[in-house]
Order: C-alpha cells, then sequence, then structure tokens
C-alpha cells in the first residue's frame, strides 16, 4: 500500500509534468504567434554625389549608306547631319575617326570643362538630317548621347528591303571591347560575329545587322562594353520595291525596368500610311517589347492621348523572355500619346510610327504606290530628368518637346529660349504636355525633375524624335556603405 | 628548597571548559603553591566559576589581551623570583591537566638544573588517547614544525623529551629566567610565542624538554592554543597570524647582514606562495598571506624589540640550537605523511568514470568515422572557406590581437578586441606552424569532441553506458552543431563542443576551487564564442549561486574571467551608445536568412528547416512535407523531456528544462535582434549557440526519463538517435551533396595578382566594392591578402556612425564607381589603394546590383589612374599603377591601455589557470585538523577486515551529481538514490579499495612505527652508554623498557644532537612508502620553494 509521501510525491510529479507541459506548449504558441519586439539596427551609409565631371556628348555622325548588306566594307557616307548644340560653359568639338566608312560626315564629340568642384556643366546637342539619295530618304533626328557600357537599342530589321546598322562611337581614349546580344522574333541570336568588337579609341565602328541576324523582322541589340565605353546608335532604313520608305537613327532606350515611360509618340498621317498598297499592320503605331532573361512576363502597354489624357489604347500580352515582340495600336488618331509599358519582370521597349507623304494623284496604283513617300520614328523610353535641362532641338519640321510628368505632384517648367524669351508650362501629375518650340534653337527647362521628355519632328513624310536623357546614370548619386 | 610552583590560569569567555580546570588544577598530586586566575573579558559565569577557584590572585581584564601578554600581565603579582626553584606554569581555561601532570613536570626539572622549561604532553579534550600537539621545533629556515600531531598515543613518543621547544599552553618555566627572557614576544599574540620563548631560553643557555607523561588536555578554545575549528573565516585568519610569526621571527632570527635580504624578499615571496596557494586550491590564504608580509614589512618596530631581546639575553650561538631543528628530509617526510592521512579522511572524492570501459571511445571512435566521412573532400586541405571561415593571422599576430589595441579591420582604429579573438589564438596556437589549418581540424573534431564532451557529462546523470551513448550522440547529432558546421560558423561549433565541458565543471563547481577556475575558464570561452548567451547563463549562475550553499564563494569565482575579459568591449560599447551591441555575435557578419521560430523548436537555426525544404523541393514534394516529417523525427526526444517531469527525478528535470527554456527564448530572442551590419544589410544574431542550449538542456531530460525507464530505456533510447540522425542528414551531407558554404581553400580571396604583391607588401591597399542588392554599393578596404577571422571586430561591426575616414573611403568608392571629375589619386594614397576589385557577382539578370555593378565596372574601366589587370568570374581588378604608398599601423595603437588590459588579462587568466590546474590533491582535507574521533576512527579502521564508508560523505549525492549546477538539491528527493543504487555500490566498492590501499599506507606506518624502537633503543643505549651520568634517572623505572627511553641519555647538547639525527632516522623508513606519491614531492616541494 503506497503510503501517503509516495502519494504526495507522485501528485507533485504529476503536478509538475502538467505544467512542464503547459510551458512548453506555452512557449511553442507564444513564439510561433506572439509578435515579438524586433531590433533591426540601419546600416550605416553615406550617399556619394559624385564630383562634377567634365562633360562629353556623341553626335553619331552622317547617316550611311551600305551597298551590299552585308559587306561592312562598302559604307559610304551620304553627307553631314546639321547639328545644333549649347553648353552651360565653353563647349569643343572634335570628329571621331570612321576607318570603315568612305566620306565625310563623321561624328562629333563634343565636350564641355567642368569648373572645379563646382556643379556639373550642362550640355545638349541634337543632329537632324533630310535625306533625299535613291534608296535612302526621310528625316533622322537624333541627340547627341553619352557614351555608356551598356545600352539597349530597340529598332531595327533586316527583312528585305530593311537596312539597320548598328554605330558604335567610342569617345574615350581607350579602346572598347563590345559585346552585342541580338533579340529578333526568334529569341536571343546565336552570333559569335558579334561578340568582341574592338572599337578604337576615338573613332566610330559600324556593324550592319544583317551580318549579324540576316532575315530578323524585328531586333533588339543589346550593346554592352568594356574598356572604353561606346555610344550605340542603330540606323534603320527602308525601301520598298525602288521607292526609299524612310530612315531612322535611333539612340538607346532606357534600361530594362518594369515600368517605362514612351513620351510623345506622335502619329501622322495615320490613315495615309495604313491605306498604303502594303499590309496595313506594319504602317500602324506599334510597340517593340523584349523581356532580357529567360523569365515569362506579363506586360501592359497603354497609349494615353496628351491633349485630353485619356486612355485610348490598351494592350496586355504575356512576353516569352529573351523574344522580340511587337503589339500594335489600330485605333489611334493622328495627334501625339503617350506610352506606357508595366510589366513584372524589366523590360526594353521602343515605338514606332510610321507617316506618309500624300500621294501623287492620277498615275497607276502601282505608280502611285512607287512614288509615295513614307518615313518612320522610332520613339524610345526616356528616363527621368533632372532639375535643370538643357535642350537643343535641331533642324526640322514643328518641332515639339514633349513632357511626363508621372509624379504625384504638379509640376512647373520654365522653359527658357537661348537668347530670348522665357515662359512656365505646368505638367499636372500623370498628364503630359507638348510644347511648342523652334528648330535650330536650344532652350534651358528648369523645374524638370522626375520629367520626362521627348523630342518629336513632324513633317509629311519627314518624321523622326529623340528622347531627352539626364546626363548618365553613371553620374548619379550612389549609396555606399563603406565597412 | 624544595620547588614553589605558581599556576597562573588565564580565562576568557567559556564557563564549562573553566570549571573542568580549575578542578583538575585542585586535583593535581603535587598541588601548586599559588595560583593566579586572570579573566580577560570573562561573562559572568566564567568569573563566578574562576571566584571559586581558590585563587590567591583573582585578576580581570577589561582588554582583549592575547595569552602570552595575560601571562606577562599575571605574572607581574607574582613576587619576584628570589631563587631558582620558583617556577610559573601556564594555562588557560581551555588546558586542563591531569591529576599527575606538575608531579611529572616537577619530577623532570628538578633532576636537570639546566633545564628551565619544560611542557606537557597535550591532549584532545575529550579523547585523551589523542596526542593534540607534542613540542614545537623549527625546520632550518625558520619554520614552525609540531613533530607530533593529531596521532593516536600508543607511548610511541613516551621517550622524546629533547625537543627544540614546548607550546606556551602547559608550559613549566623557572619564574627568574620568565624575568630574564621578559617574557612571550608580544608581537606573537597566537602563534610561536611559545616557540620564541623557548628558542630565547635555549640561546640563554637553558634546557628546554618535554615530559610525555605528563598530560594536559587541551580544548583548543583559542585561549592557550589556537583555536581548532573547520571554519574558513577562522582558518584565514589563523593563516596570516602563523605567517606572520613565521615572517617576524625570521626577521627577529636572521643575522644583520640578512637582514636587508630578508625585508626585500617579504613581499615576492608572497606572491610566489599565493602563486602556490592557487595551485593548491587554496585562494583564501592569498589575503591573509599579503597581509602578513605588508605587517611585517611595515609594521614598526617589532622586529627591532625582538632582536634587541634576543641579543640582551644570548649566551650561546645560534649554532648551538641547530641540530635540534627539523631536518629537510625529516620535514618532507611529515608533511607527506599528513597529506596522506588527510587523503585517507577526503576518500572518494575523485570517481572514475569508465571512459573506455563505459563505451565512450567507441562513441568518440563512430564519430571520428562519420566525421571523416562526412567531410572527405576536405581531407588533406589546410585551409577552409566559405561562410564565416577565413584565414587566421600567424600565431604572433593571433596572440598580438587581443585585449585592445589596433584593429586591422577596413581602415582600422583603435579599440577593444572581441574576447573571441582570444578563443582563436587558443585554437590557432594548437596547430602553431599554420594557424588556419586548426580550423580543418576543428571541423574534422566537431564531432567526436562533441560527443566525447556529452559523454562526459552524461556520467553526471546515469551510470549505464547505453544512456551515455545515446546522450553523447544525441549530442554530437544535434542539428545546431550541423547548422554551424556548414553555414561556416566556427563560434558556434566551438560553443557546441564546450557546453557540454561547461556543465560538466560547473555541476562541481561549488565543491571545488579546480572546478569553479575551470568553469569560470569555459564560461568565458562560451560567452565569447556567443554573446547572446550571456542573459541566460546569467540566470543559470544565479540559480546555481542560490542552490549552492557553503560552496557559494567558489560559484562567485565563475563570472569573474568572463568579466575581465569582456570589460573593454562593454566600457567601449556602452561609452559609445550601442550597450546592445555587446551581443553580437564574433567573427565574420554573416546576414543569411532567420527561421521560423518553429523551425527553433526543432533545433534547427536556419531557414531552410536543415535542408529538409531543398531536399524535398528536389523530389517535387510539397514544402509542407518536411513540416511534417521532421516534427515527427525529432518527437521522441521532446516527448522524452517533457516525460522526465512525471517521472522519478522531477526535481532534476525541471532544472534540465528550465535550461532548455533559457535557450529557446534565448534563440527566439535572437532572431528578433540583429545589432550587426554588414554592407546595407542588417545582421541578425544567430541562434544557434542558445539552440545548443535549449539542446542540451532537452536531452538531459530526456536522458532522465530514460534513466528512470530503467531497463525499458533501450528501445526508446535507439528511436531516439536513430530518429535524430535521420532529421540531421541532409544537413550532415551537405559536403559531398555540395551545399554546403564552406568550401576547400580561401573563398573570396584577392586574384593571384594582387595575392602575388600582397605577399611581399603586407599592408598592401586593396578597395573592395561590393554592389548591394539594394543597388548601393558596399566599400572595404583590405589590408595584404585580405582579412583574417581575428581581425574581425563587432566593434566595426555594430557601429552606427561613421567616421571621417568612413566617409572619405565612402565618396571615393562612391566617385569611383561614377563619372565622376574627382582626381582620386589624393584619396587612393591617403588610403593606400593599390588595387580596386569589383565583386561581380550580381549576375546578368536585371536587378539593382547588377546595374550598380555595371555602372561601377564602367566608371572604373573609364579612370585613367586605374588599369584593369584581371577579370574572373567572381570579380575583376583593377590596378593603381602609380600607387607606391602603403598606410602602416600605428606604432602606439592603444597606447598605455593595450598594456594595462593585456596585464590584467594576462593577470586573472593567469591566475584562473593556476587554480584550475588539477594538481590531484584534495582541498579540504589538508586544512582541517581531524576531530579526535577521525584520528581514532583511522586507527580503528585498520584493524577491521572490511572497513565502512565514511558515513559523513553520503556518496550517493556525490554520484548522482546533477547536470545543472542547482541539481544539488536533489539530495532531498530520497527517491533519487533508488535508480543509481546500483552505481552507488560500484562507487562503495572503489572507495573501500582506496580506503584499503590508504589504510594499509597507515598500517605500515603505525608498524614502522613502532617495529624500530629497539633500533632507536640500542643506538640511544649506545650513546647513553657513553654518559656518565646515564643511570641516574629517577623516572627511568617508570617505563618498560628503561634503555629505549632517550632522556635518559641526555645531558648535554652532543647528546642531543645525535639522538635527534637518530630519531629522524628511524622515522624516515615508515614515510618511504608515501613519499613515493608524486603528488606528495611535488606540493612539499612547492612548500619548500616558498620559504
Amino acid at each position: 500500500m503506497p503510503s501517503k509521501r509516495s502519494i504526495a510525491r507522485g501528485g507533485v510529479r504529476i503536478l509538475a509534468g502538467v505544467i512542464g507541459v503547459a510551458v512548453a506548449a506555452g512557449a511553442l504558441v507564444g513564439a510561433a504567434l506572439v509578435p515579438l519586439p524586433t531590433l533591426r539596427v540601419t546600416p550605416p551609409a553615406a550617399k556619394v554625389t559624385p564630383v562634377a565631371a567634365d562633360q562629353q556628348r556623341v553626335c553619331p555622325g552622317g547617316l550611311l549608306d551600305l551597298a551590299d548588306a552585308t559587306d561592312a566594307s562598302s559604307l559610304s557616307s551620304i553627307g553631314s547631319p546639321s547639328i545644333t548644340t549649347d553648353a552651360s560653359t565653353s563647349i569643343t568639338q572634335r570628329s571621331l575617326k570612321t576607318p570603315n566608312v568612305s566620306g565625310g560626315g563623321a561624328p562629333r564629340v563634343i565636350a564641355t570643362q567642368s569648373k572645379n568642384g563646382g556643379e556639373r556643366p550642362l550640355i545638349a546637342g541634337a543632329q537632324s538630317q533630310n535625306a533625299t539619295e535613291a534608296d535612302i530618304a526621310g528625316l533622322a533626328a537624333s541627340s547627341c548621347g553619352e557614351a555608356t557600357s551598356d545600352g539597349w537599342l530597340v529598332a531595327g530589321a533586316t527583312t528585305l528591303g530593311a537596312t539597320s546598322l548598328i554605330m558604335l562611337s567610342n569617345p574615350s581614349a581607350v579602346q572598347a571591347t563590345v559585346n552585342l546580344t541580338v533579340y529578333t522574333e526568334a529569341g536571343q541570336a546565336e552570333a559569335p560575329g558579334a561578340r568582341g568588337l574592338v572599337v578604337r579609341a576615338q573613332s566610330q565602328l559600324v556593324v550592319p545587322l544583317a551580318g549579324i541576324v540576316p532575315n530578323a523582322q524585328a531586333s533588339v541589340v543589346h550593346v554592352q562594353a568594356s574598356g572604353g565605353s561606346v555610344l550605340a546608335s542603330l540606323q534603320q532604313s527602308t525601301v520598298q520595291g525602288l521607292a526609299p520608305q524612310g530612315v531612322e537613327l535611333v539612340g538607346p532606350t532606357a534600361t530594362p525596368a518594369k515600368h517605362l515611360v514612351i513620351p510623345g509618340m506622335t502619329v501622322a498621317n495615320v490613315a495615309r500610311a495604313a491605306g498604303g498598297a502594303e499590309g496595313a499592320s506594319s504602317s500602324l503605331p506599334s510597340v517593340r517589347l523584349l523581356v532580357p532573361g529567360t523569365t515569362e512576363a506579363h506586360v501592359t502597354v497603354t497609349a494615353t492621348s496628351e491633349t485630353d489624357a485619356g486612355i485610348v489604347g490598351t494592350q496586355s500580352i504575356t512576353l516569352q523572355g529573351g523574344t522580340v515582340r511587337e503589339v500594335t495600336f489600330d485605333h489611334l488618331i493622328d495627334g501625339a500619346y503617350t506610352v506606357r509599358v508595366a510589366s513584372d519582370q524589366p523590360v526594353v521597349a521602343a515605338a514606332r510610327t510610321v507617316d506618309a507623304a500624300a500621294t501623287k494623284s492620277g498615275g497607276s496604283a502601282t505608280e502611285q504606290a512607287e512614288a509615295a513617300t513614307q518615313d518612320f520614328a522610332w520613339f524610345v523610353a526616356s528616363a527621368p530628368l533632372l532639375d535643370r535641362t538643357l535642350l537643343a532641338v535641331p533642324s526640322g519640321a514643328s518641332p515639339k518637346l514633349h513632357l511626363v510628368n508621372d509624379s504625384d505632384t504638379d509640376a512647373t517648367v520654365k522653359v527658357s529660349e537661348t537668347g530670348g524669351s522665357t515662359h512656365s508650362v505646368t505638367v499636372a501629375s500623370g498628364k503630359a504636355v507638348a510644347v511648342t518650340v523652334s528648330a535650330q534653337q536650344t532652350y534651358t527647362l528648369d523645374g524638370t525633375k522626375g520629367l520626362r521628355a521627348s523630342v518629336s519632328l513632324t513633317a509629311d513624310a519627314a518624321s523622326s524624335a529623340f528622347a531627352l536623357n539626364p546626363p548618365g546614370p553613371l553620374a548619379q548619386p550612389i549609396v555606399v556603405y563603406p565597412k | 628548597m624544595p620547588p614553589t610552583v605558581t599556576a597562573i590560569l588565564v580565562a576568557h569567555r567559556g564557563a564549562e571548559h573553566l570549571r573542568r580546570t580549575v578542578d583538575a588544577l585542585s586535583a593535581q598530586t603535587r598541588p601548586v603553591d599559588s595560583l593566579v586566575v586572570l579573566g580577560v573579558l570573562s561573562d559572568e559565569a566564567t568569573t563566578s566559576v574562576a571566584a571559586g577557584a581558590a585563587a590567591d590572585q583573582l585578576l580581570a581584564s577589561n582588554e582583549k589581551l592575547p595569552y602570552g601578554t595575560a601571562l606577562s600581565v599575571a605574572s607581574r603579582v607574582v613576587p619576584p623570583a628570589t631563587s631558582d626553584d620558583e617556577w610559573l606554569w601556564f594555562l588557560g581555561q581551555d588546558a586542563a591537566p591531569e591529576p599527575d601532570a606538575l608531579a611529572r613536570l616537577i619530577e623532570t626539572v628538578a633532576v636537570s638544573p639546566s633545564v628551565a622549561i619544560a611542557g606537557p604532553k597535550l591532549v584532545d579534550w575529550d579523547e585523551t588517547a589523542v596526542i593534540r600537539e607534542l613540542g614545537v621545533s623549527m625546520t632550518r629556515f625558520g619554520a614552525t614544525i609540531v613533530p607530533v600531531e593529531d596521532e593516536f598515543d600508543q607511548a610511541q613518543h613516551d621517550r622524546t623529551s629533547d625537543m627544540l621547544a614546548v607550546p606556551s599552553a602547559g608550559m613549566l618555566i623557572r619564574h627568574s629566567v620568565w624575568e630574564k627572557l621578559g617574557g612571550f614576544d608580544p608581537a606573537l599574540p597566537v602563534f610561536d610565542d611559545g616557540l620564541d620563548l623557548c628558542v630565547r631560553a635555549r640561546l640563554a643557555g637553558h634546557r628546554v624538554v618535554i615530559v610525555p607523561a605528563a598530560r594536559v588536555a587541551s580544548a583548543g578554545d583559542g585561549v592557550s592554543v589556537p583555536a581548532r575549528t573547520p571554519k574558513g573565516r577562522v582558518r584565514r585568519r589563523q593563516h596570516r597570524q602563523k605567517r606572520a610569526a613565521q615572517l617576524h621571527r625570521r626577521m627577529a632570527y636572521a643575522p644583520a647582514f640578512a637582514l636587508a635580504f630578508h625585508w626585500l624578499s617579504l613581499v615576492p615571496l608572497a606572491v610566489i606562495r599565493s602563486l602556490l596557494f592557487l595551485i593548491g586550491k587554496q585562494p583564501g590564504l592569498i589575503g591573509g598571506e599579503f597581509a602578513a608580509a605588508f605587517a611585517t614589512a611595515f609594521g614598526g618596530g617589532h622586529v627591532g624589540q625582538a632582536r634587541s631581546a634576543i641579543k640582551r639575553v644570548r649566551a650561546v650561538k645560534w649554532k648551538a640550537i641547530a641540530p635540534l631543528r627539523i631536518p629537510r628530509a625529516e620535514v618532507r617526510r611529515m608533511r607527506a605523511l599528513r597529506r596522506e592521512t588527510s587523503l585517507v579522511r577526503m576518500h572518494g572524492e575523485r570517481r572514475d568514470v569508465n571512459f573506455f570501459t563505459g563505451g565512450g571511445a567507441w562513441v568518440v571512435l563512430a564519430m571520428v568515422l562519420m566525421s571523416i566521412a562526412l567531410f572527405a573532400p576536405f581531407l588533406g586541405t589546410s585551409q577552409l572557406g566559405g561562410g564565416g571561415l577565413l584565414p587566421l593571422n600567424g600565431v604572433g599576430g593571433l596572440w598580438a590581437n587581443l585585449g585592445y589595441g589596433w584593429r586591422d579591420i577596413g581602415i582600422g582604429f583603435v579599440g577593444a578586441a572581441d574576447p573571441f579573438t582570444g578563443v582563436l589564438a587558443v585554437l590557432g596556437s594548437l596547430t602553431f606552424w599554420q594557424p588556419s589549418f586548426s580550423l580543418v581540424l576543428l571541423w574534422f573534431a566537431a564531432l567526436p569532441l562533441s560527443a566525447l564532451g556529452a559523454w562526459f557529462l552524461s556520467t553526471r546523470l546515469t551510470h549505464r553506458p547505453v544512456l551515455r551513448a545515446t546522450f553523447a550522440l544525441v549530442w554530437a547529432l544535434a542539428p545546431m552543431l550541423f547548422d554551424a558546421l556548414q553555414q561556416g560558423r566556427p563560434a558556434a561549433v566551438i560553443v557546441h563542443v564546450l557546453l557540454p565541458w561547461l556543465f560538466y565543471a560547473g555541476t562541481a563547481a561549488k565543491r571545488s576551487w579546480a572546478a569553479a577556475a575551470t568553469t569560470g575558464i569555459l564560461t568565458a570561452a562560451v560567452l565569447a564564442c556567443s554573446p547572446s548567451l550571456a542573459p541566460a547563463l546569467l540566470v543559470i549562475w544565479v540559480i546555481g549561486s542560490a542552490l549552492a550553499g557553503r560552496g557559494v564563494v567558489r560559484v562567485l569565482l565563475v563570472p569573474i574571467p568572463a568579466l575581465v575579459l569582456f570589460a573593454p568591449l562593454v566600457w567601449q560599447q556602452v561609452v559609445r551608445g550601442t550597450p546592445l551591441a555587446v551581443f553580437a555575435d564574433p567573427g565574420v557578419p554573416l546576414p543569411g536568412a532567420t527561421g521560423h521560430p518553429l523551425h527553433a523548436a526543432l533545433g534547427f537555426a536556419d531557414a531552410d528547416l536543415g535542408g529538409w525544404q531543398s531536399l524535398m523541393s528536389i523530389f517535387g514534394l510539397s514544402s509542407l512535407v518536411p513540416s511534417i516529417v521532421v516534427p515527427i523525427l525529432m518527437a521522441p526526444i521532446a516527448i522524452l523531456a517533457l516525460l522526465s517531469l512525471f517521472l522519478r527525478g522531477t526535481i532534476r528535470a525541471t532544472l534540465c528544462l528550465v535550461g532548455a527554456l533559457l535557450g529557446f527564448a534565448t534563440a527566439i530572442l535572437a532572431l528578433q535582434v540583429s545589432v550587426a551590419t554588414t554592407g546595407s544589410q542588417a545582421v541578425p544574431l544567430f541562434p544557434g549557440p542558445a539552440l545548443s542550449l535549449y539542446w542540451l538542456g532537452l536531452i538531459a531530460a530526456a536522458t532522465m526519463a530514460l534513466v528512470a525507464m530503467g531497463r525499458f530505456a533501450i528501445a526508446p533510447a535507439t528511436v531516439t538517435v536513430a530518429l535524430a540522425a535521420v532529421a540531421v542528414a541532409p544537413l550532415a551531407i551537405a559536403v559531398p551533396l555540395q551545399t554546403s558554404s564552406i568550401t576547400e581553400g580561401v573563398a573570396n580571396a584577392l586574384p593571384a595578382y594582387a595575392a602575388a604583391q600582397a605577399e611581399t607588401k603586407p599592408r598592401l591597399g586593396t578597395l573592395l566594392l561590393t554592389p548591394q542588392d539594394d543597388g548601393s554599393l558596399a566599400a572595404q578596404l583590405v589590408h595584404g591578402t585580405g582579412d583574417t577571422l581575428d581581425d574581425q571586430s563587432t566593434l566595426s561591426d555594430t557601429t552606427r556612425t561613421l567616421s571621417p575616414d568612413e566617409k572619405k573611403l565612402a565618396a571615393l568608392a562612391g566617385n569611383l564607381a561614377s563619372t565622376s571629375g574627382l582626381d582620386s589619386t589624393a584619396l587612393l594614397k591617403h588610403f593606400g589603394i593599390s588595387f580596386v576589385m569589383l565583386q561581380t557577382t550580381a549576375g546578368e539578370g536585371i536587378s539593382p546590383s547588377s546595374q550598380t555593378q555595371l555602372r561601377a565596372e564602367t566608371a572604373l574601366d573609364g579612370n585613367p589612374v586605374l588599369t584593369q589587370v584581371a577579370s574572373t568570374d567572381d570579380s575583376v581588378l583593377w590596378s593603381v599603377p602609380r600607387q607606391k604608398a602603403t598606410v602602416a599601423v600605428p606604432a602606439d595603437a592603444g597606447g598605455w591601455l593595450r598594456v594595462g588590459v593585456l596585464i590584467a588579462l594576462g593577470v586573472v587568466f593567469g591566475l584562473t589557470l593556476l587554480l584550475a590546474l588539477p594538481t590531484g590533491r584534495t582541498e579540504r582535507g589538508t586544512l582541517r585538523r581531524p576531530t579526535a574521533a577521525e584520528v581514532l576512527g583511522q586507527r580503528a579502521k585498520k584493524k577491521e577486515p572490511e572497513p565502512e564508508p565514511d558515513p559523513a560523505e553520503p556518496e550517493p549525492t556525490e554520484s548522482e551529481a546533477a547536470t545543472s549546477e542547482a541539481a544539488e538539491s536533489e539530495t532531498r528527493d530520497p527517491e533519487t538514490t533508488d535508480p543509481e543504487t546500483v552505481e552507488s555500490a560500484s562507487v562503495t566498492d572503489e572507495q573501500r579499495q582506496a580506503v584499503d590501499a590508504a589504510s594499509g599506507g597507515t598500517d605500515s606506518e603505525a608498524t614502522t612505527e613502532t617495529a624500530p624502537t629497539p633500533v632507536v633503543g640500542q643506538s640511544a643505549e649506545s650513546e647513553a652508554g657513553a654518559e656518565p651520568s646515564s643511570g641516574a634517572k629517577p623516572d627511568a623505572s617508570t617505563e618498560s623498557d628503561a634503555s629505549t627511553e632517550p632522556d635518559a641519555s641526555i645531558e648535554s647538547e652532543t647528546s642531543t644532537e645525535s639522538d635527534a639525527s637518530i630519531e629522524s632516522q628511524a622515522s624516515i623508513e615508515p614515510g618511504a612508502g608515501v613519499t613515493e606519491e608524486p603528488d606528495a614531492d611535488t606540493v612539499s616541494e612547492g612548500d619548500r620553494n616558498a620559504e
């Protein structure tokens, strides 16, 4: 018979056990469910604003004519573009060497010195050229851009009648080794010849895209330079039969991002162009998209009219990684649009519109078609501007400055014509405005922080556009953890 | 004229003892002629007893007079000596003479006119068969020696007569000599008063004899003899008094030319002796040692008075008393003997754990094989990298990094080192030829070492080899250990290895100074590896202190090394305003993903549930599967741990589970806290070490449940081990699977181009730029061939602000990574940067970090100051061709603080290590005087065929010492003794053997001590034959063997000398068997050195 003592002991044990089990359960539940106070220290960081550097821009030079679509040695220049430049300090110009191009029209480097420790000097330049050759005709305008080590050219085609030249301008003092990665509608192209291209210091190398990807309808070129930096541009021209169907000199588009803005896509004479003999779709405004890498992306492209800010076109597609796709807007009327691309993966994009001249009356349909002159324009995505921007407008018809404000607050931009009048423009939040500017004139824009801008030149069969970009991302402030 | 005797009786408080003494006085067969009683601060009861003593003079003092002074005071009321036949007899209340004591004394002195002082045999108050003290003597160096002490009286000393001195208790002194000598030396209030007086008497040409036939019972009240008590406080005070007395006599007796030398040696000797006390595990005596040394050195004129007192009376040379001193060999023999007897009293302190026969060796061997199999790819490598593994500096650099000084991480700064550098210094010194190799060894040895420590800890839980093996295996197969191994966290690995040892030593800390000191060092090491364990260990320490009882002083020592080790760092962090940063994990800050609290409950410190989730995703199974499988695998441990509460040993199981709860709570909190940063990331505390503590408590409780299950424990134990092994399998095979972070060789090393230059230029600067996930840039300055593990500093990781130099470095890095107009030459020179390296591990994908990588690469490529020299998959390297400058470490970094911190660390850890040194000596036995029962008991035992184990030490408690320091309270649970009856029986058997062996020693001692008697007798006789006055001894007839009575032969100093030498020679023999004990020699050697 158990003694009182052992009964008491057993009782104590059971009590201890029950309490222990309860405490254990409590600890588990508490650890899993009770929100505990957390302590997270913030790493000490310094935001470094790089010291202002000398600024230089490269104007890609005159348009080139390629006698043989695949022979890079048969390039010749068809003249020099007109260049408009301005800078907040004195400006110097020099030409780059063009070893594999005959003729003039070499790329020009415009540069300005920074004042010691002062603010970054502003510099801007733009070029334009109206070609009227037998096989190249149309307006090609481009801004003078910064050489970088990484750029995306969203343009180009190498189908029959299309000529695309990649122009790599290296303004730096060291030679650059460039790798081109070309994406087409068939995916990433295997092109050994596009690797390790040497661009000598202070010179330009022109690479025909057809040598890399023959017969591609839509191409996107990723330009990566090591050593020196290059400005990559793409000259695309089209011939329909014997008639030139336009030319464009496209600069790099914005770096891959999940949200892209293409300001000022200008649609002109869309009915006329789409009504041409060729299939309508190729003449409709379209947006070319690429998701770098291998991941699938769901992309929504919207076009918003600048004038009434209503969304007039929305396209949603699923993009395969590494495959170029184009979406077409078939209900747009003439006017300027802001194209926004929203994606769940970083994408690159650019938009293209076709502008046609009025057909001559009379003659057969074939004559009309052959005589019909078209020009197309590429609108690339642009990056948010800094507070103060210098704008150079090249020669061309009815130049317009397009400003898009995607920030939460309205922006007021003071547009000062160099040696001329000043007026203010208000860009409401989420809206866009077009400002009429004068050709071959320069402007100082104040209050453009966060805005995106482009310049379009529009005339019958002579359209072109270029984006305004802030001074290179390489000069942006950067957060450094010096530990 | 017949001699007259005046007895002087000094009484303090203690009426009982006084009454017996007074009665004994009046019962003398030869009554005293007069009696003077002096009451010193006596209470009423004592005074009334004294008043009833029929004293001729009754004095009282309101001052606290020491015995010697009291006697001097009292002797003043005695009429001055008129003849040599007037005697004074000194007694205290605690010295009760036997009825014939005075008669025997008078008999002896009456026949020897040269005898001025005679002393009785002091026997135990209650047990007169126990000799407490028989005469006093000195070594050759002047140390006091009591030749016969605490012995069973078998008449073995009754022939002794000549003795250098006799104690003051019961001393009979010729009044005239007393007056001439001027009484006791007032500088010797407690110890050596009698010795000193006798030495002076001898120097004055008188003789001192011991009269063994006269017996005085001595109670040890602290009146006439120093108090005999085991109380530590009294013991420490007595040590001071004893040492002070010895030093005083040394100064008083020394020849004049040696005085200065002796004086200078006082404090150094105190230091040396203190160190020896540490080794001897008697740290309590150190204070007294220094107090005595300083009191003697600066104590004023006592030495001068004593020297002049000697000079005044000295008639013979010092050489004359030299033969009476005890020779060195004899001293050594006596000490060895005394230690031996005390060891016998202390039997059973150490137990054999049967590591080899108990299966421990097999467990460790199994873990060695498993470790080799799991880390086979690293066989033959000399260095590991990846995770938190970095190379170590050379041995010199490792030790130079200790304490306070230049922290060579990044730009570098002056500050306190992480305590972890100390652990690394010790670790790296193991493979001093290549310290980094020690980390490879650690990785291979982690499993077996963990099992080894756990096995030893398990001996405190159970005696069953199966359960010990279970405990060791489950500890070695712990998920948090594999987490630490595969993530490359050396600190957490070390914690897991050390934690069982910490508790193994900790449970013994209250009983042993060595264990306490070891616990202190292990605590410091564990906290150095994982400061986040500090709160949990603090709680455990508080509980342990509360339950330590009388051993609390030892337990209080435990945190001291850790406190000293952490003091500089804590101080700097507190001054900086970031006190919580003290808890930051040392070593390389590894961000890592933090696990879910419930994963932590399963023991896994990472977010991947020990590799189970990745494994399941490989097989395409849902991530829910591991969430179900792993808890099932861990369930047996949890069930057993909770079950232990319901079974026998509830209290100990509770304590274990409290430990587990503390570990779990620490781990959960650690998941919430990040105090360190690396680059743009906050680094959370690693919960691994806390989970180790959790695991330890859990499996200790589980083992207790298994113990309580008795023979039904085999199956659950097997299942537990098997399932735990399966649970950690994905983590364990991470190296063969190549999912481990650790790699052969150095990870993130500089490219060969820079490394080659850094070999020759150790201060070569490299700026390491690492793009961060958020698009920012981390910039780090690296010197030489790269960072080392011991250069890491939590002070640097946990800083919340940037120093001016760091801001400069940020500006440089930011501009280098940008298109910039900055002329970076000046800054590159300022930091001595020869190379700029950009980590290009961000990958091809589009991400903020790859954008930053691109930006930096472009800018660096375009920078005319830099030239790209190498490019690998992981990095691109630019050199600064025109850079010649390097930045040297400031020569005086740290200044006096560095020296001070190093000295403080050295002193504290040196002393703790000395205290922790295993000397094989027991601690209490050598200090305590044996009780009469013990003296008799030992004698009695050897006569019994089967001696009983000492009941004073309840062995089951010892054998059941618990895992937690607090577990001692378990002795109150009577049932806990039940499961271990087998063990306690076996232990008792061991003890019996030990007792047998020891009592065998005492046996031989006893027999040899009696056996050589005829030899002594013969030689004494032969001596006696040469003496003319040999037949004139009246007391010769009282002894059965008159010829063996050495006293008979002694008339002159020369004969005394020969006698003494014979005596000592004879007594060497019994000690011969004992002195072979190596420890006995070591300690006595030490003592001698100290003198």
